[in-house]
């Protein structure tokens, strides 16, 4: 996996919470089904295929649609695929396409559209941050990544014919084909549970391979609001950049009379501050509410609603550094913050402690309830993990004066308040010395990559509905691995249950892969975020959750 | 300006008859002494130029009242952190945010009340103070000392290496005073110590220009000739005759700068340039409050209050100065 799915958490906590999005009608008046939401930020990426952050996915979901879409218990159901059958062995999927799927100029969504935009997504020198975590499971994805690295600049004639020859080997051989116009036969590596929920990830939705080139391809394609082709409920009409954006409902979305609002304006207010004023004003009718703001509310007696963002927020230890390498040191630090403290009195909302490392929000809570609470966390007596951190210092030939790690987080107050919190947690409960480095998001990612850092404050969240979509990130290698944990049991673990089509079988693996992530501790999870928001009266239906940030499909202006 | 009045013995003269032809001998003149009762009447006493000035500012109710507002910020600033029962980095997050003289359950009171996290805010206030005056105070000691020998040396010798020495300046003049910083908060670690060499690299340059204008004027004047001819070398010269002379308005740019360097701190801390947690500097816990100024505007206006008082303080204060060294108004 990249790092870009931590960049897109870490953007918004950066952000101080304010990639929330807020909608109605704009001036107190509601002329026809007319809303404005606030976006929070301009979508960095609207091309599907290199999308890897919730902004642009906030309005993505709105304006494509892939075979599968997410209904509104987060369900896959059929989207642009009508209906799908799979082979026994549960790896190939034939898909048939709906006939009356239309781009917004009136052709035709074919299986055709499909295969181009997945061609792209996996040639690697189009740079799709988030290619290589769908590769796994892409039937020759993998080889086609491989083979389309970019060329050096001084590669000679022969080596790009040879290049060129071994792309279009590696694209007859891929596992995505288009049958006929409407049917689409995808085989997978393994029997994947969570195929469905996959391939309604705007990653793997269909582009026109037409309009892709007469929008100019890879530089400009999604780049303006006339630059892109929709096939979803909206289409964006207008696009002025940084400042807003208007969706339009679709007429040539098959399902357009279950759309209820027209028209969606998106703003890109920044300030929490400033968008509570416009939502007060009634300007805006939903906004995104930072601890303090949903606590004051919350006391008015408003109607602050709240939803499990799927993210799990967690120390992460690079384990090639002095006393970070050793797991007792890592726990003891893990157990030596009051989590609970830190909910209740800094993050101030319905955020839960973390008691493992896959959040609840991933198979209905199923998985984190068979996990069980990993980490006992003694929130009144820190002498046993402060013995764990001796013992672990000791083993490291370090004491708590030549301990001194440094904590790389964000910029911006919310972030400076919780490491705030857990210098103090540290100091006082088990009287080591952290340090705190805030650096700009770009920095602290770069950082992470170069496995500049002690520890990072980092976050993550489900990307579809499998606790694979956290546990896999820790095996040897692993693109967001920073830490350079490796443990060889962990790896087989997850390996086997990549390919592993018995469901109990799979699930025991899983968890216990969780069990090692809770002996060796590669990283000390705080907390579970839930995020706060509020929409005025007239707004109805809004849906938010870890799978669908923003969603305005299902809702309707009263 | 009056003249001195010296003890000049007046000789009286005696009424005595001579001849024109006879010589005046020894015995025509006597001793008279002095005269005691005129010397006692002295107009005014000496003093010099710094205790006349001095005397002048404290004169000015204004001005006092300045001095003993700066002198309670600074008091307080050092000695309130050693006073308080709570470190400025001890947290009470169970009661954060709480008002004026909240008491805890258990019987400890905050007298501002808490910050979001639950840090006593008076203590972390006067902690603040600490911070930002260390800075200003020692990014301006650091300006004023480069200012000065650069100047001086630039102002004295003149001619080819006041010219390359001003382009010098001209030139760092010309960067961004914020860019720099920044750049160099990339490459360093954040902390006092870099605020401070960011301030100071480029601080400099002002009072350098002026210290080079006073020396150029006063250079021709007849004190450094004489100097010069009795062989003084320019070292002295500069530094024993020069320097003390335009004293006066360095001292006035002195007290306009500190203000000025204060505000400079705040606006780093407050754009997130500043002092790293969980130290806390006034911009610092600016930039805190006004996350939650909604709420708890105090938050806010207590470390602005204390931002503007001492600017203000020190900028009418320097205004003061100005004037009391100002000679035409001297006494």
């Amino acid at each position: 996996m990249k790092m870009t799915k931590l960049g897109k958490l870490a953007l918004s906590f950066s952000m101080g919470l304010t990639l929330l999005a807020g909608c109605g009608g704009s001036g107190g008046t509601t002329s026809g089904g007319e809303v404005t939401i606030n976006l929070g930020s301009e979508p960095p990426e609207m091309n599907s295929f290199l999308n890897t952050d919730s902004t642009s996915g906030n309005v993505l979901r709105h304006v494509i649609v892939g075979l599968t879409t997410l209904d509104e218990n987060d369900k896959a159901v059929p989207g642009v695929a009508e209906s799908w059958t799979k082979s026994e062995d549960g790896l190939t999927y034939t898909f048939k396409l709906r006939a009356d799927a239309k781009w917004n100029n009136g052709d035709p969504v074919t299986a055709n559209d499909f295969v181009f935009a997945w061609n792209q997504l996996f040639t690697t020198r189009n740079g799709a941050d988030y290619a290589s975590t769908w590769a796994v499971m892409f039937e020759g994805a993998n080889e086609l990544m491989d083979a389309t690295l970019p060329l050096k600049d001084d590669a000679s004639e022969e080596q790009k014919a040879a290049a060129k020859e071994a792309e279009e080997a590696a694209l007859a051989n891929v596992g995505w084909k288009a049958l006929d116009e409407t049917t689409l036969e995808v085989k997978f590596t393994g029997p994947y549970p969570y195929v469905e929920s996959v391939l309604a990830f705007y990653n793997l939705a269909p582009i026109s391979e037409k309009l892709y080139n007469e929008y100019g391809g890879l530089d400009t394609y999604g780049k303006e609001a006339d630059k892109m082709a929709y096939n979803g409920p909206y289409t964006v009409t207008q696009w002025v950049h940084e400042d807003s954006l208007v969706m339009e409902k679709n007429p040539n979305y098959w399902d357009a009379s279950s759309i209820s609002i027209d028209k969606i304006n998106c703003r890109m207010i920044k300030d929490t501050g400033a968008a509570l004023n416009e939502f007060e004003n009634g300007t805006i009718d939903m906004i995104g509410l930072n601890g303090e703001q949903a606590k004051n509310y919350r006391a008015e007696g408003k109607n602050v609603q709240s939803y499990d963002d799927g993210s799990i927020w967690y120390l992460e230890f690079n384990t090639q550094r002095p006393g970070m390498n050793n797991a007792k040191v890592r726990k003891a630090l893990t157990l030596g913050v009051d989590v609970e403290k830190y909910v209740a009195n800094v993050v101030l909302n319905e955020s839960k402690p973390a008691q493992s490392f896959t959040a609840a929000a991933v198979n209905n809570g199923e998985f984190s309830n068979k996990v069980g609470t990993v980490w006992n966390r003694n929130t009144t007596d820190y002498s046993e993990a402060k013995k764990l951190l001796e013992e672990g210092l000791k083993e490291e030939g370090l004491t708590l004066e030549t301990f001194k790690p440094t904590l790389v987080g964000d910029t911006g107050d919310t972030g400076k308040k919780t490491y705030q919190f857990v210098q103090e947690q540290l100091k006082t409960n088990l009287g080591v010395t952290m340090e705190i480095d805030q650096v700009e998001f770009k920095t602290r990612l770069q950082r992470m990559s170069d496995g500049d850092f002690d520890i990072v404050w980092a976050g993550w969240s489900c990307d579809y509905d499998d606790p694979m979509s956290y546990l896999d990130l820790w095996i040897t290698g692993g693109g967001n691995n920073h830490g350079k944990w490796s443990n060889a049991e962990y790896d087989a673990l997850i390996k086997a249950a990549y390919s592993e089509g018995d469901v109990e079988k799979r699930t025991q693996q899983l968890l216990d892969a969780e069990k090692i992530i809770g002996e060796e501790v590669p990283i000390g999870p705080m907390y579970y975020r839930q995020r706060d928001f509020i929409c005025s009266d007239k707004l109805v239906g809004v849906q938010r959750t870890a799978f669908r940030d923003i969603d305005l499909r299902f809702a309707s202006v009263k | 300006m009056k003249k001195k009045d010296k003890n000049v013995i007046i000789p009286e003269v005696k009424e005595v008859a001579y001849a024109c032809d006879e010589a005046l001998s020894a015995e025509d003149f006597a001793w008279i002494g002095p005269d005691v009762k005129k010397s006692n009447t002295i107009v005014r006493e000496s003093v010099s130029y710094f205790k006349d000035a001095l005397s002048r500012l404290v004169q000015d109710k204004v001005a006092l009242f300045l001095l003993i507002m700066l002198g309670v910020i600074l008091f307080c600033a050092v000695v309130m952190p050693l006073l308080s029962p709570y470190g400025f980095d001890e947290l009470h997050s169970e009661h954060a945010n709480m008002g004026f003289f909240y008491t805890a359950p258990d019987g400890h009171m905050h007298l501002f009340g808490t910050d979001s996290l639950g840090g006593d805010t008076w203590t972390r206030l006067w902690h603040g103070g600490r911070i930002s005056l260390t800075i200003a105070f020692v990014a301006v000691g650091i300006n004023c000392v480069i200012g000065i020998i650069y100047g001086g040396i630039s102002g004295y010798f003149g001619g080819v290496v006041d010219n390359i020495m001003m382009r010098i300046v001209e030139i760092i003049g010309g960067i961004p005073y914020l860019l720099i910083i920044i750049l160099l908060m990339t490459i360093m670690t954040k902390g006092i110590g870099t605020i401070i060499i960011a301030y100071a690299l480029v601080g400099w340059i002002g009072m350098a220009r002026l210290v080079r204008g006073q020396v150029i004027q006063l250079k021709e004047q007849e004190f450094i000739i004489s100097a010069l001819t009795m062989g003084a070398s320019p070292t002295r010269v500069l530094f024993k005759h020069l320097v003390p002379n335009t004293l006066s308005v360095i001292i006035v740019n002195l007290t306009l700068a500190i203000p000025s360097a204060i505000f400079t701190e705040a606006y780093l801390s407050f754009i997130g340039l500043g002092v790293p947690i969980p130290q806390a500097s006034w911009g610092t816990l600016a930039n805190d409050g006004i996350v939650v100024f909604r709420y708890y505007p105090e938050q806010l206006l207590l470390p602005a209050l204390l931002i503007s008082l001492t600017m203000l303080g020190f900028n009418l204060l320097g205004d003061k100065l100005r004037d009391a060294f100002d000679p035409k108004l001297r006494r």
